[in-house]
Formats: structure tokens, C-alpha cells, sequence
């Protein structure tokens, strides 16, 4: 443990004595906290509904089709379609008074497309020809699961699958608010065995929001810049430790690769856990308005930096210069930054579409980076204040991306650098 | 008998099929403090580097303190290498730099060595100092001293004293002596100061070009070389060259083995035969040169960087 310690001590001492890291890591994310939230504290929305466009598409429940819901009244034609378009009419702020949403209604996609051009609407959400059929098998995967006496005749499978599609300028926080709002409240309702007695709860119109400033929006990407600005560091000092002998040095002493490798990585976590603290107090000066779901983030924070430090091991064992750590480390963890969103969210590039060889599945550039799952995640908690055991598809997604990157960064590093040539 | 390090047939080729080490042999006797001598990119920290472990050879086998170096797992602690590189961590105090690698070789006593050490090599002042903002010697005294963090049962230094001031430079040459005098510990060093290795090394090897051009204590190589005596004639004028060849040439049939280097003002003769040079080279230099142009005549005993020279035609020194 005394040579683990050691070797933790060592890089930390680096870190703070050296003062291009320290100005990388903290100063400038800092200086970022400083222009974001000058700048952005006051563009909030304030309490003011959000016009919004609706196309309904959906062909409604099937004719011969018995639906009941739990109080035994037979549901028909568009029922689940417009008690979810109901949902999102009763959407309040926080004050519990203005609605989020003013919500236009358009038969005609052309004149919806034209508006949102115009931006007389800031979104537009399209809710899909087969909702009915989804919210239908939603029901069949509830009565199966809790083996529920009933008839199920016309009712679809339970892997049935629906997209509701929000469009938009994606740069606009009118956008980006109703996003957020329209996927949670979407993914709450539609799952049905889950937020059976919630629906309910939601249609009595206690589904309220805060309004959230762009600094708000912001300000989890901004954490997740600053961590990743700690790759050049670490890969400098991956690469220097190799490349002035200390590596070889200590292969001839007591020490272990993995004892290295972990005091390392302890090392570079800890770093991200005094960053973010930090960030977050100067954040809260600026007006970042916490929830109470902060110290669950630092689980996030954990697995994030766990990447980054393998991402650092990945570029030292192909950069053969320290000097030029940063510049490389710069020039793969900004775009990286974008591409999870951590400015503003961004048009997604499709790398496998639907209908590809993964059959409906999409998944983009963003879907592989540890950063898209953990500004997710801490958005969901430090803005939205879910809490983290509602979180387990993003945590499970940052675990294993981050262990991934951790993994492939120590295998390339341990066959460049831990193995004697 | 046990050897310390003993080296067979080693070949090193890098990627870029530069031959580093072309079947090199040698055995270290324990105890011994023995010298590698020889021009940059000879091969000398490659060596050194194999028979470490820290680089693999292309072939041929390395015994180290009676185990192959395959297993280095099991020499680990037992050797103190000093590269010929600084490594410590720039950032990190001198006395830091000394736990961090006292505390990876997990040495027992570490506060009481650390505290030697640092008395020893004179950085007991400097102990709280950022190792990057050291002096060149001071730098080298450091790198030194982390090698012997341990008591290491085989100590390898690779051009050590490159960068050290005089001073500096005699209290590692004093303390390499005091341990190889006070413990059995086989010392293997590369060095291109002649005078140190002549004075320092039990044993010493003249590699060039990746082989091991021959080896012996220094009296046995000077001896083996002819280089017992070395005379310099030198001129209040320049001679005439028809004189001055006719000199070398009545020299040459007197003294088959001798060998003559000429200069403007100056000639001058080597040679196993220290009575016969002396007498023939006056009696002949006096006769063709004539007494009155003579200036004076030095008699050189003969160094082991002549014995170098003579072998790799290189200036040690410089590595040309």
C-alpha cells in the first residue's frame, strides 16, 4: 500500500507544482464558469410558456380492439395521444402557476415545418402513427409482468418500438427545454408498467419545471470540459515517466505494474474530485441553481475520470514527445466535449442509421463517448434533481464505456511501455 | 567460481538494424570494480541496459549474480542502476525523490538510508529543493544516490560523472571506492575518464563498434600494448623533411617494433624496448638532426587513453 501511496503522492505533487496543468485543469474551466455564467445568468426563459408545436399521427387504438383502463372504462380511438398531448398542456414552472408550454396544434406537417422555420414555434413534437399501438403493448408487457387475468387479443407484442421525434433549432434553449421535458415526460408515460400510478398523478397537473437558465444547461458541461482538460496532463506525465526513465527505473525496484497503474489512476481521480467541487461552488456564485443531487454526481465524476486517465494512457503510448501531450490531448478532448454536447447540444451525426445492421438501433458518434452518458446524467441530477437510483441505464452506460476506454488505454500502455523491448 | 556477470555471445539489433552489439562476452568477477571503456555509441548503454534487463538482447545469454536476467523478478532489489540519464521527477524535492524510490524498492530503514544518502552526497542542504531546479551537479549527485537507495548487491553506472563538476566528480569516485572496499559489491561502470578508470577499476573492457575489443586490469593492457614508454624529440627549427625521413627510416631498421608519429616540430617514438628507444633515438636524432636544433626530449609513460587510441583509433574523450 506504502508503494501505492507513493506513486499517488508523486502525480499529485506534479499536478499542484506544475503550474500549465494547474492552469488547464482549473484555471481555464474556471474562467469558462466565469463567461458562461456572465453571460448566460440572465438569458433564462423566466416563467414564460414556450410555444410549441403538436402533430399528432397516431391511428389510434384498433377498432376491434378492447382497451380498459384500471377503473374498467373502455378506451378508444386516440386516448393515449391526447391524454399525452394533455400532459404536456399541464406542464408548470415551479411557481406552480405558468403553464411550460403553449402548445399549437397542427394537422398539416408543411405548415408545422413552415412555423418552426419561422420560429413562430420553438419545437415541434410529433407523436407517431402507432403510439396507440405501442402504449398497447406497453399495457400487454404490464399484465404479463404481473400476470393479470385479461384478454390481450390485437394487442402488439411487448418488444414493440416508437419514436416520438421533437425537431428543432438545436441551439435554441427553447429547444432544448422542451427536449428534455417532452423525453422524460414520454419516457415516463410510455412506460406504463413502471409509472402506472404516476400517469395519473401526472394528469392531475403536478408535473411542474423550473426555469432553467442556459447557465444551468451549461454548467454540467462544464465539468465534463474540465476533467477532459486534465488529458493532456495526464498523457504528459504518462509519457514522461516513460520517456526520462522513471518507468525503467522502477522496474528494477519492488514495484508492480498495476501497483503503478493504481496509484496513477487513484491519482488523476482524485484531481477531477477537488476539480468539480470546485467548479460547482463557483458555478453556484454565478446563479447555477442546484438540486440537491449533487454528491451522487461525484459517482459520475468517478467513472468519467476513470476514462479520461485511459484515454491518457491510449495517447502516451503513441505520442513519443511530452511537449506535444497537450496540443494532441486538446485536439481529441474538445471536439469530444461538443460531440457529448457539453456547450450546446449538436445536430446528431448518425454512424449506423436505422434499418442498418443493427436493425432499428441507431447509434451515433456521441453514443460511444463517456461523456454523452455522464453530462446526461449529471444534468438529470444537479438540474432536474432525479435521483441516482433512477439512473442506472446512465450510470451502467458511463461504468461500462469508462471501463472500456480504461481498459484499451492500459492494454496499449502496458505492451508500449510496462514491457521490456 | 561464482561470477557476478556473465555475459555470452550477446547481439543487439534495433529496429532500424543498427548492430548495438555484435556477440559480445564477458565475465565480472564479484566484488570487482569493473570498466566498460569506450567511444559514444559503442555500446555501452545498450550493455548495460541488457544485462539489467531493461532491454531485451537480440540473442545470447545473461547470467546476473547467478541468475539469468529472464528472471528479473527475482534480482529486483538486489541491483542499483544508475543511468546515464537524469531520472528523478523534476517536481518533486530531493529528499521526495529519495522516498518515492526508497518506498518502490521497499528498503527497511528508509528514513535512516535517505538521511546517509543525503549526507553522503552532500544534498542534506538542498534536501527541500525542487530536484528541476538543481544544478547540473547537484542533478547528477541525486541520480547517483537514488541508485544506491538500496544496498545493492551489484551496482551499474552508466557514465555517471557525464556533467559533474570536478568536485562533484572526486566524491563520487570517493565513495565508489569506499563501497567497493567496504562491502562485496561488483561494481560495473562505463566512463570516459581514463585517469578514473585507471585509478577506480580492478578490470576493465574496451568495447568499439559493439564488440569487445580486449579486456584486463589497466596494468595488464598497457603492458599487453606495448605503451610502457612514450619519447618526444622536440625542434628549435623546422628540419629538413629529406632529414627527417631518413631518421624514421634509420629508426625503423634499428627498432622493428617502434612506432613514429611526426608533427611540424616534433617527433615521436614508441616502444616495448625502453633502453634500446632511449639510446638509439638520441644517438640517431643527434646525428641526422644535428644537437644544436634540438629543443628538449620528454619521456611519456604511456596512458590507458593511448592504449584506447591505439586500439579503436578514436580520441575516447570525444567519441570521434
Amino acid at each position: 500500500m506504502g508503494i501505492i501511496y507513493q506513486i499517488f503522492l508523486k502525480n499529485i505533487r506534479v499536478y499542484y507544482r506544475n503550474k500549465p496543468s494547474l492552469f488547464f485543469s482549473l484555471l481555464f474551466p474556471l474562467v469558462f464558469i466565469g463567461v458562461f455564467g456572465i453571460a448566460f445568468q440572465y438569458g433564462a426563459p423566466g416563467n414564460s410558456p414556450i410555444t410549441i408545436g403538436v402533430i399528432n399521427l397516431d391511428q389510434g387504438i384498433p377498432g376491434n380492439t378492447i382497451v380498459l383502463s384500471q377503473n374498467g372504462s373502455k378506451l378508444s380511438g386516440n386516448y393515449f395521444s391526447q391524454e399525452f398531448i394533455q400532459i404536456l398542456k399541464n406542464v408548470k414552472y415551479e411557481d406552480n402557476k405558468t403553464y411550460a408550454f403553449d402548445i399549437n396544434l397542427y394537422n398539416s406537417s408543411i405548415q408545422a415545418q413552415s412555423d418552426l422555420l419561422r420560429r413562430n414555434i420553438l419545437a415541434l413534437v410529433i407523436i407517431p402513427s402507432n403510439f396507440s399501438l405501442l402504449m398497447m403493448s406497453k399495457i400487454r408487457e404490464f399484465v404479463e409482468k404481473n400476470h393479470i387475468n385479461a384478454s390481450l387479443n390485437g394487442f402488439p407484442p411487448t418488444n414493440y418500438t416508437s419514436n416520438i421525434v421533437v425537431k428543432g433549432d438545436s441551439t435554441l434553449l427553447g429547444y432544448t427545454i422542451t427536449s428534455t421535458i417532452v423525453s422524460q415526460i414520454a419516457n415516463s408515460y410510455v412506460n406504463f408498467s413502471q409509472a402506472n400510478s404516476q400517469r395519473y398523478v401526472i394528469l392531475e397537473g403536478t408535473t411542474q419545471t423550473k426555469g432553467i437558465t442556459v447557465f444551468d444547461l451549461t454548467t454540467p458541461g462544464l465539468l465534463i470540459f474540465a476533467i477532459l482538460n486534465n488529458l493532456g496532463t495526464i498523457t504528459a506525465v504518462a509519457l514522461m515517466d516513460k520517456r526520462f526513465g522513471f518507468l525503467d527505473r522502477l522496474k528494477l525496484s519492488k514495484l508492480k505494474p498495476w501497483q503503478y497503474i493504481f496509484g496513477f489512476t487513484l491519482s488523476q481521480i482524485l484531481v477531477a474530485f477537488v476539480q468539480v467541487p470546485i467548479m460547482f461552488f463557483a458555478a453556484v456564485l454565478f446563479g447555477f441553481q442546484v438540486t440537491t443531487q449533487y454528491l451522487p454526481a461525484f459517482v459520475f465524476i468517478f467513472f468519467f475520470a476513470l476514462s479520461v486517465t485511459g484515454m491518457g494512457l491510449f495517447l502516451a503510448s503513441f505520442i513519443s514527445n511530452p511537449d506535444s501531450a497537450g496540443g494532441i490531448s486538446a485536439i481529441i478532448g474538445t471536439p469530444m466535449a461538443f460531440l457529448a454536447g457539453a456547450f450546446f447540444q449538436i445536430p446528431n451525426p448518425v454512424i449506423i442509421g436505422k434499418g442498418g445492421i443493427l436493425g432499428d438501433h441507431i447509434f451515433r458518434v456521441f453514443d460511444f463517448l463517456p461523456a454523452t452518458p455522464t453530462l446526461t446524467g449529471l444534468r438529470l441530477l444537479l438540474i432536474d434533481g432525479v435521483p441516482l437510483q433512477n439512473l442506472s441505464f446512465e450510470l451502467s452506460l458511463v461504468a461500462a464505456l469508462s471501463i472500456l476506454y480504461f481498459v484499451i488505454g492500459l492494454i496499449f500502455y502496458a505492451r508500449r511501455h510496462l514491457r521490456t523491448n | 567460481m561464482t561470477f557476478a556477470l556473465e555475459a555470452s555471445e550477446v547481439n543487439k539489433i534495433y529496429d532500424s538494424n543498427v548492430h548495438a552489439l555484435n556477440n559480445l562476452s564477458l565475465k565480472v568477477d564479484q566484488g570487482l570494480v569493473y570498466g566498460l571503456l569506450g567511444p559514444n555509441g559503442a555500446g555501452k548503454s545498450s550493455f548495460l541496459k541488457i544485462i539489467t534487463g531493461l532491454i531485451k538482447p537480440t540473442s545470447g545469454s545473461i547470467n546476473l549474480l547467478g541468475k539469468n536476467i529472464r528472471e528479473l523478478n527475482e534480482l529486483k532489489g538486489k541491483i542499483g542502476y544508475v543511468p546515464q540519464e537524469l531520472v528523478f521527477e523534476d517536481y518533486l524535492t530531493v529528499e521526495e525523490n529519495l522516498k518515492l524510490f526508497a518506498s518502490c524498492f521497499s528498503i527497511s530503514n528508509p528514513k535512516e538510508r535517505i538521511s546517509e544518502l543525503l549526507k553522503s552526497f552532500q544534498l542534506a542542504e538542498i534536501r527541500k529543493r525542487r530536484a528541476g531546479t538543481l544544478s547540473g551537479g547537484q542533478k547528477r549527485r541525486l541520480n547517483v544516490a537514488i541508485g544506491l537507495v538500496i544496498d545493492p548487491e551489484i551496482l551499474i553506472l552508466d557514465e555517471p560523472s557525464a556533467g559533474m563538476d570536478p568536485q562533484s566528480r572526486n566524491l563520487l569516485w570517493e565513495m565508489i571506492n569506499d563501497l567497493s572496499k567496504k562491502q562485496d559489491i561488483t561494481i560495473i561502470i562505463s566512463t570516459h575518464l581514463m585517469e578514473t578508470a585507471d585509478r577506480l577499476c580492478t578490470k576493465i573492457g574496451i568495447i568499439d563498434k559493439g564488440y569487445l575489443i580486449t579486456e584486463g586490469t589497466p596494468e595488464e593492457l598497457k603492458a599487453r600494448y606495448n605503451s610502457s614508454l612514450s619519447l618526444q624529440i622536440t625542434f628549435k627549427k623546422i628540419p629538413d623533411q629529406n632529414k627527417k625521413i631518413e631518421f624514421k627510416n634509420r629508426l625503423k631498421k634499428i627498432i622493428e617494433d617502434c612506432e613514429i608519429q611526426e608533427d611540424e616540430k616534433s617527433l615521436a617514438v614508441r616502444g616495448s624496448n625502453l633502453e634500446l628507444i632511449l639510446t638509439k633515438f638520441i644517438e640517431t636524432s643527434t646525428e641526422i638532426i644535428g644537437i644544436s636544433n634540438i629543443q628538449g626530449i620528454n619521456i611519456n609513460p604511456v596512458t590507458l587513453e593511448d592504449v584506447f587510441i591505439r586500439l579503436t583509433g578514436s580520441n575516447l574523450r570525444e567519441g570521434k
